[in-house]
């Protein structure tokens, strides 16, 4: 029988049965999407993590709040580090500057124009210190008051101050950031775009206190980058740090102090586990779901084929060979695994934006690469559990099936 | 053309049964004549079915030798059965046994989806094998919406899509109500006139007796003319 035939009468046959045929990619379905979900997530927060430590250099720390995983698998988080602990670093011995932020993503309303993932970056005053003196081109930064105060002020980046602001000074207008008023104080001068997949004027930056306060929470660590005198002192300031948050975080001497010193070494490394564990993870998942699903398919196919008993003996009499019969019922399996595939990666693609605004800050990166890989997966799930059926179904005898009531 | 289309001898076929070797068929012998229309009479389990369908090459024998048309197909392998089947044979049953979800022209194009002819080829053969058989106008029907002697004519039309030399016909007649089972012999009989074969099953000693031209009788697994 010729492929499109075998096509026609597969198509027909699932047809049939709309609804089972519906529900038996159900499994697929949702597994696939629930892959096509983690893989984007998963590329989000790497790069929310490489961001991070992006441009960390040889002389430079970070310290970060390790998350625990307690006896009982529980993740209970360490006491988080607060801007006023980062900042009383400065006072320890071979620190040349201590940088310190807190990053997330909100939604940024003005009227009826909003931006959906803006980055928001809460800063100390000191923040352009560093930056030439036109980083900020109209208007101004905040003051040490402002961060005092918690004051519900924002300078905002060039592509926000475009879309959410166009055609006005910008300045002294009214601004919602995840549903809290700010005002707008200045605007960022245009900053450039070393990787073309984020925009660094996509952004506001708001008092630190303000964001751990009233926008991200107290419970969430603020980012710090210390800047060390002299590179060979790595390893004594590393050490400076760890007893420092001993000290503030109450931590008696038999027990490990709960933040983590990394230079650029550790986060490399750190980096490439994460990632491997995480491969791991959504492989296992991934097969898990499919052999879920694919069983789905492989039992539906066997009730398939018990239904249609007389059928295959009716092929058979007429001529049909067995490696006919075979490819159609082969052809019906794969074709509920492959729609089941699509409609996952599209079901997947399609619930990432409602994911993401339900929790600002989670970030996804769709790949493209998805697509194709969910597709062969799924034709490969189609054609290991819908064999057994299809060969069982060629194997039957004709007689008999002709007889089958 | 003339000449031998089935020719069997010693035919036989053992069924096991647990431990026990169940003859259905004892050493068949029958030969059948283009042109000629055969009828194998017998009570129910005498093994005239097994014989119609080793004839149809869906049963392999145990012993003997099965040539049809000349060809020793007693031990083919299973693609070359297939393709036997699919050519020089077209079967008839009881039931009609039509998919139920094609309408009656695609249920006649059925055998031709395993003999490679284009689609357009396909449905004007099997359009004018229903014309033939008087069912023009029921194309598109499904099997539930025709009687029981037009779904009849729409399986014997299947059984003519590829042109078979033999055609085997297990109770045709069974089904259907007396009028119309002699219809339906009638065009057997025709088609055995054109140069095939037709062996048929049944139980009905009217009909086998009027219409055919020879009846065999089968009786516990033992083939007997006349």
């Amino acid at each position: 029988m010729g492929f499109f035939d075998a096509l026609q009468t597969a198509m027909e046959s699932l047809a049939r049965n709309k609804l089972r045929s519906f529900l038996t990619t159900l499994g697929v379905i949702i597994g696939v999407a629930s892959v096509i979900v983690m893989v984007a997530l998963g590329h989000g927060a790497e790069e929310a993590v490489r961001s991070q430590f992006r441009g960390l250099g040889s002389n430079e720390l970070t310290v970060v709040q390790p998350i625990r995983v307690g006896v009982e698998g529980s993740v209970r988080p360490a006491r988080p580090i607060t801007f006023e602990e980062a900042r009383g670093l400065k006072d320890l011995p071979s620190i040349a500057s201590v940088k310190v932020s807190l990053a997330g993503g909100g939604k940024v309303v003005r009227g009826r124009e909003s931006l959906d993932s803006v980055s928001i970056l809460g800063v100390p005053a000191d923040w352009n210190i560093d930056q030439d003196p036109n980083y900020v081109a109209v208007g101004e930064f905040f003051g040490e008051y402002d961060v005092e105060d918690r004051a519900r002020v924002a300078v905002v980046g060039k592509t926000v101050a475009e879309h959410l602001l166009p055609g006005e000074n910008p300045v002294g207008q009214e601004i919602r950031i995840n549903r809290l008023r700010f005002l707008v104080i200045g605007v960022i001068r245009e900053l450039g775009r070393p990787d073309p997949r984020v925009d660094p004027n996509n952004q506001v930056l708001i008092p630190i206190t303000t964001a751990t306060a009233d926008l991200f929470g107290k419970d969430r660590s603020v980012s710090v980058r210390v800047q060390v005198r002299n590179e060979r002192e790595i390893d004594a300031v590393t050490e400076a740090i760890e007893s420092y948050f001993r000290e503030a975080h109450d931590i008696p001497p038999d027990r490990q102090v709960d933040v983590e010193v990394f230079g650029a070494r550790e986060v490399t490394r750190a980096q490439q586990e994460a990632a491997a564990t995480f491969a791991l993870l959504l492989v296992g998942m991934a097969v898990v779901s499919l052999i879920v699903g694919g069983i789905g398919i492989m039992n539906v196919m066997l009730v398939s084929v018990t239904e249609r008993t007389r059928e295959v003996g009716v092929r058979v009499a007429v001529g049909a060979r067995q490696r006919d019969i075979v490819v159609q019922f082969l052809i019906e399996a794969v074709s509920l695994s492959l729609s089941g595939g699509l409609l996952g990666v599209a079901a997947g693609i399609l619930s990432i934006p409602s994911l993401t605004s339900y929790k600002p800050g989670l970030a996804a990166v769709l790949t493209w690469q998805s697509i194709p890989q969910a597709s062969i997966v799924a034709l490969l799930v189609g054609i290991v559990f819908g064999l057994y059926p299809a060969v069982r179904a060629s194997r039957l005898d004709p007689v008999d099936a002709l007889r089958y009531e | 053309m003339s000449g031998e289309i089935v020719e069997a001898q010693g035919l036989s076929k053992l069924y096991r049964k647990g431990r026990l070797d169940v003859p259905a068929l004892r050493l068949a012998t029958l030969s059948v004549q283009r042109g000629e229309f055969v009828t194998i009479m017998g009570p129910s389990g005498s093994g005239k079915s097994t014989l119609l369908y080793m004839l149809g090459c869906l049963v392999q024998p145990t012993g003997g030798v099965y040539r049809l048309e000349g060809r020793d197909v007693t031990r083919l392998r299973g693609d070359e059965v297939a393709q036997v089947r699919c050519s020089r044979i077209g079967f008839v049953f009881q039931s009609f046994h039509l998919l139920p979800g094609l309408s009656a022209q695609r249920n006649v194009e059925l055998p031709s989806l395993y003999k490679g002819r284009t689609r357009f080829e396909r449905r004007e053969r099997a359009r004018k094998l229903l014309e033939r058989v008087g069912l023009g106008g029921r194309l598109g029907h499904r099997p539930g919406e025709l009687s029981g002697g037009e779904a009849q004519r729409v399986a014997i039309a299947r059984a003519l899509m590829n042109d078979p030399v033999l055609i085997l016909a297990d109770e045709p007649t069974g089904n259907l109500d007396s009028v119309t089972g002699r219809e339906i012999v009638a065009l057997l009989r025709q088609l055995s006139e054109e140069e095939r074969a037709v062996v048929m099953v049944t139980h009905d000693a009217e009909i086998a007796g009027h219409w055919t031209d020879r009846v065999l009788h089968m009786r516990d697994g033992v083939l007997m003319e006349g």
